[in-house]
């Protein structure tokens, strides 16, 4: 939001203040280069590492990298590829949105509509808290309480555990924040029909909130699908393709490219490339869907 | 904003049927979304419950003083254990990406609101998000086999013309050969939170009332003291809880650290050396072959690190907070 | 209007994820270039290795799946030998993941592993561990054997002599840079820079860092006051990495670099190894043949019955490699579930007895004869 009239204006000089706004249009000019070298250090790395991830993870990307897993492949093998991974990630994900996303609608609900002083304050301080539990710590949890505690062993539900520990929170939050923004008027016009108030909020005010409820989800799924740390010690990682997400260890994406990149062989770490691209390209995949269902919705405000 | 009934002013059934009991009674779905709102307390506060009483055991074994032991021998007989170098390298670490992250972020952020030209400020800003959700294992690899090697010269560079400074210095000449070390994990952990406070500044700028950005141009400021006076002030509370969101981040971070840095059980202020360890790659590291003495000491260390994360997001939230208030803005 | 538009989506997203679950396979056998250049170490194809041993194909397989991990050591020929016997055996599944030996111990002691890879035996509470989560007696039995190589980075430098002395002062910082006259004395006739020493070590529980340390010990003597075990306390400028593979790629990423690791991960770095005195008289590299002889050398069974624990004197290798080991894998004699028994003694046995011809390629040593008769004899229990 320039005026370009005012700031020319800061330029020209009667001859008594010219000082003053010759020091002004240098802290201007400065602050501008200031600006911009900003803008490009932070380009700089950031571009470098999503084109160096995408250069080198574009050599050993194929359809046989997608569809084929770790089974059988040697030590020195260049061969091997991530299907198995992506099917791991897949699953555990699946599991933990089907965990976590009723569950945080149901609470958003509750705590936006039925709540109660007492219930609703302390679901809510919890719900806070448990925002900045580090995903270390919740991978800590089930690996104490259901690999080892209760003798499950690992598993791709394990993961799946993990990851809804660390979605709930958000969830829930992002869905109260929508249900927050549905206008009252659309609660009322329909108390005024009579209509109980459930029906209300499961076919008037809920829908009216899906899109942006669907975008947080969806970006609550967009970053959890990259966690790394709870994945090693609940899910562990296979070479095989394993289905059973309920019993036995299983692979998952952001796990192949820690696991291949700690493997250091030159193998490994190809294959750690494209598996880092796969993963930033589900990620963005899943971003720019939640993103367009914004602007849609936003539209269809209009 | 809460009542008795969450959406108070407004006509409800059961209002408008008399008995609010005999209304409540009729609605199953209220006891569906109750039973779901106890249900999440009484599994956070398990969680968080189980988590005290098995970090517990093993602090009581402790031989050595937690907050001040260094080494980590947790399943040795007597256990001596502390928390002193991770804690350490956790903050240390996480500070040092912070204060190399927020300048540029803040600057991106202004920039994209400010100075970028329109049409692609839009562009730029949904990059921005987009790059805040690259996941943490890419920065750790790239870091690992992008950065490590290139380091090595700057660090060099830095150690030779700023040895003097504490924090640059290098008694034993190693920084000429050796990378590993907090400086470039911090480095790692720079590039990966700035995506994150920058997109969150852009939003608190962009919510600054247009109003005031006008006004001072209407004065005669530059764009740069409109910058200053005009749309800093009024975003500070927020820009502030942007940055405590980056920082618990960092302070979170293990794969990145796990990757790059070369550990060792030592407490230093000088950056460039190799050495150091955090909370999250401590943990990461030794789950695998922890007995039961040492996964309780590895869960006390994690809720050590989560009252971290907690103490940042509650001045974060704090902070917002106070600053929607004063503005009287939506939050 | 809303809510086709979500169906679509919708349905999108599950066919695209019904897709996903469709089409991939576990069959990676058919890889044209089997490693042929990778690194520059030349690997011929494993299938004339599985081809020529026809008569064990369909005989003594099982099927079923195994969850194994521990040492990184042996990493390398277990994904080998997985290889190799899910090709003889289709619908055998060998997951076996690297963590250390001891992780690998814990696991087997905590029931997370069908079985353990591990450098060393394990101590009496691991056992008594192990022992109650198998519900029998858990034994151990040497199935490869390789030598403890220094590798380590030096420009100019490919041909390194080192002492057990030298190297107790290395690994205890006392010895700080390359040009050090302890090492020149050693190396007459190499240039050696000025560089500083960065030494690399196991932060994790590793049954490679109690070899090591085990030697220094035995044949250092008092030059070596750190004393062995699967963790150590390294001096303070020391730098922790996790895993054979971390501190292998640590030295190659580090001039002057310097650790202690199975000889196959320096292989596969493309890094140089040292020839090490020991007990012996002359420096000696870590070749197949002086690995077995060393072993041969010193490796006596402690065990009794079926459990072939042993014990690596080091004072006694004097001949072959001076830090030689062998690699155990830690079984439970009987398995609650007989099909997971069955597997583990069909795959462990195709280990020790096909599966030693890998190991010369790989950078290990085959066990002698003599001890593949008495681990099969051992697995031939397991049920």
């Amino acid at each position: 939001m320039t005026a370009p009239a005012l700031t020319a204006r800061a330029g020209t000089s009667p001859s008594g203040l010219f000082k003053v706004r010759g020091r002004r249009a240098a802290a201007n000019r400065i602050a501008t280069v200031a600006m911009y070298l900003a803008f490009a250090a932070a380009v700089v790395p950031l571009g470098a590492v999503v084109w160096y991830t995408v250069g080198r993870g574009l050599t050993r990307f194929s359809y046989r990298f997608l569809t084929h897993s770790m089974a059988g492949v040697g030590p020195l093998d260049a061969g091997g590829g991530i299907y198995h991974a992506m099917l791991g990630t897949v699953e555990q994900v699946l599991l933990a949105s089907v965990i976590s996303v009723p569950l945080g609608l149901l609470v958003a609900i509750y705590l936006n509509e039925y709540g109660t002083k007492g219930l609703a304050t302390v679901v809510r301080l919890l719900i806070d808290v448990m925002t900045g539990i580090p995903s270390i710590v919740a991978g800590l949890f089930v690996l104490a309480f259901w690999v080892l505690g209760l003798h499950r062993g690992f598993s791709g539900f394990a993961a799946s555990m993990a990851l809804a520990i660390l979605m709930l929170p958000v969830v829930t939050r992002a869905s109260e924040e929508m249900l927050r923004l549905v206008p009252d008027t659309f609660r009322e016009a329909a108390y005024a029909l009579g209509i109980p108030k459930w029906r209300v909020i499961l076919s008037i005010v809920v829908p009216a909130a899906s899109t942006g409820i669907t975008t947080g989800v969806m970006l609550a799924v967009a970053r959890v699908t990259g966690e790394t740390a709870p994945l090693l010690m609940t899910a562990f990682g296979n070479n095989f393709i394993h289905s059973n997400p309920f019993h036995g260890p299983q692979e998952s994406l952001p796990l192949f490219v820690f696991a291949q990149a700690g493997n250091a062989f030159k193998v490994n770490v190809d294959r750690a490339w494209a598996a880092a691209m796969t993963l930033i390209l589900i990620v963005v995949v899943l971003y720019v869907a939640a993103r367009l269902l914004t602007r849609r919705d936003a539209a269809n405000r209009r | 904003m809460t009542n008795s009934s969450a959406r108070g002013t407004v006509l409800e059934p059961e209002t408008v049927m008399g008995s609010p009991r005999k209304a409540r009674r009729l609605e199953p779905f209220r006891g569906v979304t109750l039973g779901a709102a106890w249900l999440v307390l009484l599994l956070l506060a398990a969680i968080a419950i189980f988590l005290v009483l098995k970090a517990i055991p093993s602090l009581r074994q402790d031989n050595g003083n937690f907050l001040s032991t260094k080494v980590w021998n947790p399943d040795a007989s007597p256990p001596v254990f502390g928390i002193a170098v991770l804690a350490f390298g956790t903050i240390l670490s996480s500070l040092l990406a912070v204060v190399m992250a927020v300048p540029v972020a803040l600057g991106v952020a202004i920039f994209i609101a400010e100075y970028a030209p329109r049409r692609i400020a839009t562009w730029l800003g949904y990059l921005t998000d987009m790059l805040a959700t690259v996941p943490s294992v890419v920065y750790g690899l790239w870091g690992l086999i992008f950065l490590v090697p290139r380091m090595q010269g700057f660090q060099h560079w830095l150690a030779t013309w700023f040895g003097w400074f504490p924090l640059f210095a290098d008694p034993n000449n190693r920084t000429s050969v050796a990378s590993r070390s907090i400086f470039v994990a911090s480095v790692v952990l720079a590039i990966m939170v700035l995506p994150v406070v920058a997109a969150i500044s852009r939003e608190v700028l962009r919510q600054v009332d247009p109003a005031l950005k006008e006004a001072a141009l209407a004065l005669g400021a530059t764009r740069w003291e409109m910058v200053r006076m005009a749309l800093l002030p009024p975003s500070r509370p927020g820009i502030i809880g942007a940055v405590m969101l980056g920082l618990g981040r960092a302070l979170g971070e293990t794969i990145a650290v796990a990757l790059i840095l070369g550990t060792s059980f030592a407490v230093s202020l000088h950056i460039l050396q190799p050495g150091g360890n955090t909370i999250a790659a401590n943990i990461a590291t030794y789950f695998g072959e922890a007995g039961s003495t040492g996964r309780s000491a590895l869960i006390a260390t994690g809720l050590v690190l989560f009252v971290m994360t907690l103490a940042v997001n509650v001045v974060a939230r704090s902070v917002i907070y106070r600053s929607a208030r004063k503005q009287g803005g939506v939050r | 209007m809303r809510t086709s538009r979500t169906a679509a989506a919708a349905a999108l997203v599950a066919s695209g994820l019904l897709a996903v679950a469709a089409c991939g396979t576990d069959n990676n056998g058919a890889q044209a270039p089997s490693g042929s250049t990778t690194n520059g170490v030349a690997t011929t194809s494993p299938s004339s290795a599985a081809g020529s041993s026809a008569a064990a194909t369909g005989k003594g397989c099982a099927s079923g799946s195994l969850s194994a991990q521990g040492s990184t050591f042996q990493a390398n020929m277990e994904t080998q030998w997985s290889k190799d016997f899910g090709a003889l055996c289709s619908g055998a599944q060998i997951n076996y993941q690297g963590t250390g030996s001891g992780a690998g111990i814990q696991a087997i002691g905590n029931g997370t592993a069908d079985f353990a890879g591990s450098d060393v035996t394990m101590k009496d509470t691991e056992r008594s561990a192990a022992n109650a989560a198998c519900g029998s007696d858990a034994i151990t039995v040497p199935i490869t054997a390789g030598g403890v190589a220094i590798v380590y980075n030096l420009k100019g430098v490919s041909d390194l002599k080192l002492s057990a002395e030298t190297l107790a002062g290395i690994f205890q910082g006392k010895i700080t840079k390359w040009n050090d006259p302890a090492i020149a004395a050693e190396n007459t006739g190499a240039t050696l820079p000025a560089t500083p020493i960065s030494v690399f070590y196991r932060n994790d529980s590793s049954g490679t860092t109690s070899v090591f340390t085990s030697f220094l010990q035995q044949v250092a003597g008092s030059d070596w006051a750190l004393g062995s075990g699967k963790t150590v306390s390294f001096f303070a400028a020391a730098q922790g990495a996790k895993g054979s593979a971390g501190v292998a790629a640590g030295v190659s990423q580090t001039a002057g670099g310097i650790t202690y690791d199975e000889e196959s991960y320096a292989k596969g770095q493309n890094l140089p190894v040292a020839a090490v005195k020991g007990a012996g008289s002359g420096f000696a590299m870590p070749t197949t043949d002086a690995v077995s002889k060393a072993t041969g050398e010193g490796f006596t069974i402690v065990g009794t019955g079926n459990d072939l624990a042993g014990k690596m004197d080091y004072t006694k290798m004097t001949d072959g490699y001076p830090i030689s080991t062998v690699s155990y894998a830690i079984v439970c004699s009987k398995y609650k579930d007989a099909a997971k028994g069955g597997l583990v003694k069909s795959y462990l046995t195709y280990a020790v007895t096909n599966g030693q011809a890998a190991a010369d390629r790989l950078g290990y040593a085959p066990l002698p004869a003599d001890l593949v008769a008495k681990v099969q004899a051992s697995l031939a229990a397991v049920s």
